[in-house]
């Protein structure tokens, strides 16, 4: 009898230790609607500017960041849309940004650090009072990575007085995205130690390769690729770093120190309605066949799953995927996906109790643009740039049942 | 045979094919019988911005003018690479499909920059500045 409790303790012991370690929760739960109210609608436009991207961050105080594509000309506006300050823009000139689109994130020392992604990707710092302090040319320090243009996400996290340590999504130049290679060798994510005082970056790695992911791996040895973007999306809370990628349905759960802590099996209320549409990897989308090569990339981005953007707040995950339509039905020309609008679906999972509630949005609110969650209650969603210039930042109440 | 010559040149300005509308809402146009325009897209790369910024640096800064094509209308010139370059009265936003068609079918490219010779309301020529296409 004393021999069996012991084999009891054990078990509960080793069940807890891998709970705490590497934890995949499925929830069992059934997957419930929930319903929003629309608590107001703040213009992101004015009589002569209509700003296509914006960044809540700071809506709290009244702050808001936007900018118009291309032109990256980075400027705060207040609730009412009115300019409050316009910061830099594209061009040549010292604090102006030289990159092909931009993610800007204010740091928790007020100081606000600008991502230029592409080619030329840089960091531009500004100070409090957002005047110019310091832009550092991380391609430089990034060798044959480089940060992809629009499907990049950074955060800026204080690690000591020194330093602040600074992720961002990567990519790798001299791999092909589709490749088997870029899987077997790649990193989704690079993480540099930049110091306070200078803004010189003293450290960089690379961090999550991709063969650490099962659905990456069992692709891998099928030679089925069933998602087009290799590029993650994370966020940073409470210490946690919480990471989304297109391969699977899962969240992953890292700490600092990017040792995994759980991950979450998140289950959509809409399957992927062309049988998960898949191609070989190292078979490009544009084949011979121009048309052909458009219906698979329109496949792969409106036949299955494929998630936009998430945040995290109150322990909660919100995440925002394209409701998947039928083969049918899908964009067959260039001409056809410009007015093509997606059906966004807000996915909540409770990380407590692993409750999941869908919410169908529709057309007005945009699929693709971030999502930013005050609390369980209040989320901000942007509407649609394809439908209007003159575009309204949403605020929603999310009704639980 | 000199009188055939003249009535044939004036037939042939005649059918010269008129300027878009967007055209005339730039000052200089409207002002001037003979008239460079650069016509530009917005989503151009660095380098089409560059290459047009190094021509439109060649003219006064009276007689400089430009078309943006874009789909967006709220756009200010001071929000733009291009500020400090010209007027904004010879500054012009457009996304009209009679200009995109103009400066693309008569140079078979798609990419641009152009630049778009106007006379008396006419045009006279359109030529690339994209260095991979040959002009006509």
């Amino acid at each position: 009898m004393k021999s069996l409790k012991i084999i009891v303790c054990f078990a509960f012991l080793i069940s807890c230790s891998k709970k705490q370690n590497n934890e995949q929760i499925n929830s069992s739960k059934p997957l419930r609607k929930a319903t929003y109210t629309l608590l107001d609608s703040i213009p992101l436009f004015n009589d002569s500017l209509a700003f296509s991207q914006v960044y809540p961050q700071k809506i709290l105080v009244d702050s808001i960041l936007v900018y118009q594509f291309p032109q990256l000309n980075l400027s705060l506006i207040n609730k009412k849309g009115e300019l409050l300050k316009a910061i830099s823009k594209k061009g040549g000139l010292k604090g102006q940004f030289t990159g092909d689109f931009l993610f800007p994130f204010w740091c928790a020392d007020g100081n606000l650090y600008v991502l230029e992604e592409g080619n030329n990707c840089k960091i531009t710092i500004f100070d409090k009072n957002l005047n110019f302090i310091k832009s550092i040319s991380i391609a430089y320090e990034m060798g044959d990575k480089y940060v992809p243009v629009a499907e990049s996400v950074m955060n800026v996290s204080i690690m000591s007085d020194q330093l602040v340590k600074v992720v961002i999504t990567c990519g790798d130049v001299t791999r092909a995205t589709f490749s088997k290679d870029y899987y077997k060798k790649g990193t989704g994510f690079v993480e540099m130690s930049i110091d306070r005082k200078n803004f010189s970056v003293k450290d960089i790695k690379y961090k999550l390769p991709y063969t650490g992911f099962d659905a990456v791996n069992k692709a891998l040895d099928e030679n089925k690729r069933y998602w087009q973007s290799p590029f993650g999306h994370l966020v940073k809370e409470n210490k946690k770093i919480f990471v989304k990628y297109n391969f699977d349905n899962k969240l992953y759960v890292y700490d600092e120190n990017w040792k995994m802590l759980n991950n979450y099996n998140i289950n959509p209320l809409y399957n992927s309605e062309s049988a998960n549409f898949n191609l070989a990897f190292d078979n490009y989308v544009e084949e011979k066949n121009p048309d052909k090569s458009i219906l698979n990339q329109h496949s792969f981005e409106f036949s299955n799953i494929s998630y936009s953007t998430f945040d995290v707040s109150d322990n909660k995950i919100f995440t925002i995927y394209k409701k998947p339509v039928k083969k049918d039905l899908l964009p067959k020309s260039t001409k056809d996906y410009v007015n093509f609008s997606p059906i966004p679906i807000l996915h909540i999972f409770d990380l407590k109790t692993n409750e999941e509630h869908s919410i169908d949005l529709t057309t007005k609110f945009s699929p693709y643009r971030e999502i930013f969650v005050e609390n369980a209650q209040t989320v901000y969603i942007m509407g649609n740039p394809n439908l209007t210039e003159d575009v309204y930042l949403y605020k929603l109440r999310i009704n639980y049942e | 045979m000199n009188k055939f010559i003249i009535i044939s040149m004036l037939l042939i300005t005649s059918f010269k094919q008129q300027v878009p509308s967007d055209f005339n809402k730039i000052s200089l146009t409207k002002n001037s019988k003979k008239q460079t325009v650069f016509v530009i897209f917005d989503y151009g790369c660095g380098f089409c911005e560059k290459t047009l910024i190094s021509h439109i640096d060649k003219l006064p800064f009276d007689k400089r003018a430009m078309i943006l094509y874009s789909k967006q209308k709220k756009i200010r010139l001071s929000d733009t690479i291009y500020e400090g370059y010209l007027k904004q009265e010879n500054f012009v936003i457009s996304n009209s499909e009679e200009i995109f068609s103009l400066v693309t079918k008569k140079t078979n490219d798609f990419k641009g920059p152009f630049i778009v010779e106007v006379e008396n309301n006419r045009i006279v020529a359109v030529k690339t500045l994209n260095e991979n296409i040959e002009n006509k």
